[in-house]
């Protein structure tokens, strides 16, 4: 699915009297059936961004092309609900939208909510906790006593519910162990490789981000001041870092390597290729 | 100072503390960590005295400790950001004139002048980390609390943010809770908690052992999983934690 961003203004409107200007002339294209990273400072924008794509906001000027559906500043949306089947958002610390007395419970309220019909919803149901690997057992507890990697995994699962084409991530990995942020990364790669989603990922988290995203988007001053392949963008540590981003911690170390020694280790996306490189260099 | 003695603790009926013993000095900057779902934010909550104990034995008041919850936005009380940074100063009997001297010197700290207008609400999850910081250290605590080391601030923030606590340590002990051990590296000491404590070290050491890190389900820092897998080549011998230090170290 095509998310189309084309002279994008959005403006809070009157925040303690004041107007507030957060994003100005936003024109971008997010990669279809990639993983897309928004990365930028705090307070920079990106969730207002992307809660432009599923008609959480609305554009103050500019439209949003989204496969067949357009938003446009001016004109009357009639699609929300539509959209909402193809574009899912799952916030920041989902795990405090829970409110049902079990997991189900929450499960099952979506599914209503997007008038799927009874017999339709206990398969689809197990379909989803098999996506994101919880075990259909835990349908009777309480989704405030799981822990934190599960009731991360449920919120995606809810959003995985109605199966969209685009599935939004806003600070997944907050919180998270190593071995719920390692699921995670598993899920992403099977929902993108095995199930074609679009995924945009909102984080601060670039160790993270760097073993899974493909194209990446670098939001500064209510623009997007940069843009490529992870390997465009992580390469340029200096220019990153005037807009509050440390690049990822392997990135750093082989610039460091290429500034003291003059040595170029190609750019490695996992530490055991980049010990066979210093090895080689090294000996 | 805080001393820890003998600590049970049972909660949705799982043991989540065995005879927990622990002692931290004034000045100490800890990194508590550990298996998921371990008790860490309820031994800061126990430290702070958001939960009694008669197990904890401290001579800080309950005045003179700042704390930090994970997601700021649940414990927000003010509507104005300037209301919410000096809300316990206010509690504290300060006069306006000093309220709004230390309010100015917080946050040019942080950087947040051109925050404190708002509705702390309306903020970006990072900015909200910085409100909540900047409330806990404006009464100048004894003891800094904080669960989850500010996820949500952008990586150069993130790193200035710990600078700046740094320099504050010496009259201002620090306790922080996390899952990303990178961070720990800001500190001087390394526990990891599963029911009773299994790691207790300086961070120059606390990486040397590769296996309770896996046990607990955690990743070492970069430069100490560089380093472990160097060492099954015989390129170093032990874990250097510095990037710089490991560049020389390899090509002497």
């Amino acid at each position: 699915m095509e998310i189309k961003f084309n002279n994008v203004d959005y403006v809070y409107k009157k925040i303690n009297y004041v107007d507030k200007e957060v994003l100005k002339n936003i024109n971008i294209k997010f990669q279809k059936g990639k993983v897309n990273g928004l990365i930028g400072a705090s307070g920079s924008g990106k969730t207002t961004l992307v809660e432009l794509t599923n008609y959480l906001l609305i554009p103050t000027s500019g439209s949003i092309k989204i496969d067949d559906f357009l938003i446009e500043s001016d004109k009357k949306f009639k699609f929300k609900d539509l959209l909402r089947f193809n574009v899912s958002l799952v916030f920041q610390f989902p795990e405090e939208q829970f409110f049902c007395n079990t997991v189900k419970d929450e499960l099952v309220l979506t599914l209503k909510l997007f008038n799927f019909k009874l017999r339709e919803i206990d398969k689809r149901i197990l379909d989803v906790l098999k996506m994101v690997d919880l075990k259909p057992t835990i349908l009777n507890n309480s989704p405030l006593n799981l822990s934190r990697g599960e009731q991360r995994k449920l919120a995606l699962a809810i959003s995985l519910l109605v199966n969209p084409k685009v599935l939004i991530l806003d600070e997944p990995t907050i919180g998270l162990d190593s071995k719920s942020k390692n699921d995670l990364i598993r899920l992403i790669r099977i929902l993108k490789n095995r199930y074609h989603k679009t995924i945009i990922i909102i984080t601060h988290d670039m160790d993270f981000l760097h073993k899974i995203v493909d194209y990446i988007y670098v939001l500064h001053n209510k623009q997007i001041v940069l843009e490529g392949t992870k390997y465009d963008v992580f390469k340029q540590e200096k220019l990153l870092q005037k807009y509050n981003i440390k690049v990822p911690k392997i990135i750093e170390f082989e610039n460091k390597v290429f500034m003291k020694k003059k040595i170029k280790i190609g750019y490695r996306d996992d530490i055991n290729d980049l010990i066979k490189d210093i090895y080689r260099y090294v000996k | 100072m805080i001393k820890i003695h003998n600590l049970d603790f049972t909660h949705n009926n799982q043991k989540l503390f065995d005879n927990l013993d622990l002692t931290i000095k004034k000045g100490e900057f800890v990194f508590i960590s550990g298996p998921t779902s371990n008790g860490k934010t309820t031994l800061l909550k126990l430290l702070a005295g958001l939960i009694t104990s008669d197990k904890i034995e401290t001579d800080i008041s309950q005045k003179e400790i700042g704390f930090v919850f994970e997601n700021p936005e649940n414990y927000f009380v003010a509507d104005k950001v300037s209301d919410e940074i000096t809300f316990m100063l206010e509690n504290l009997n300060y006069s306006k004139k000093d309220q709004l001297e230390k309010l100015n010197e917080i946050s040019k700290l942080f950087n947040i002048e051109n925050l404190l207008e708002l509705n702390p609400h309306s903020l970006s999850g990072g900015e909200k980390e910085l409100v909540a910081l900047a409330a806990a250290l404006v009464i100048k605590p004894k003891l800094l609390l904080i669960d989850g080391t500010l996820s949500m601030l952008d990586g150069v923030t993130k790193d200035k943010v710990m600078k700046t606590l740094k320099k504050m340590n010496k009259e201002m002990t620090i306790i922080c809770t996390t899952n990303n051990l990178e961070d720990s590296l800001y500190g001087k000491r390394l526990i990891l908690i599963d029911k009773k404590i299994v790691l207790d070290k300086k961070i120059t050491e606390a990486f040397n052992d590769e296996l309770i890190f896996k046990k607990c389900h955690l990743e070492m820092p970069f430069m100490a999983s560089l380093s472990h897998k160097l060492k099954y080549y015989g390129l170093t011998d032990k874990v250097i934690l510095n990037m710089n230090t490991m560049v020389d170290t390899l090509w002497k």
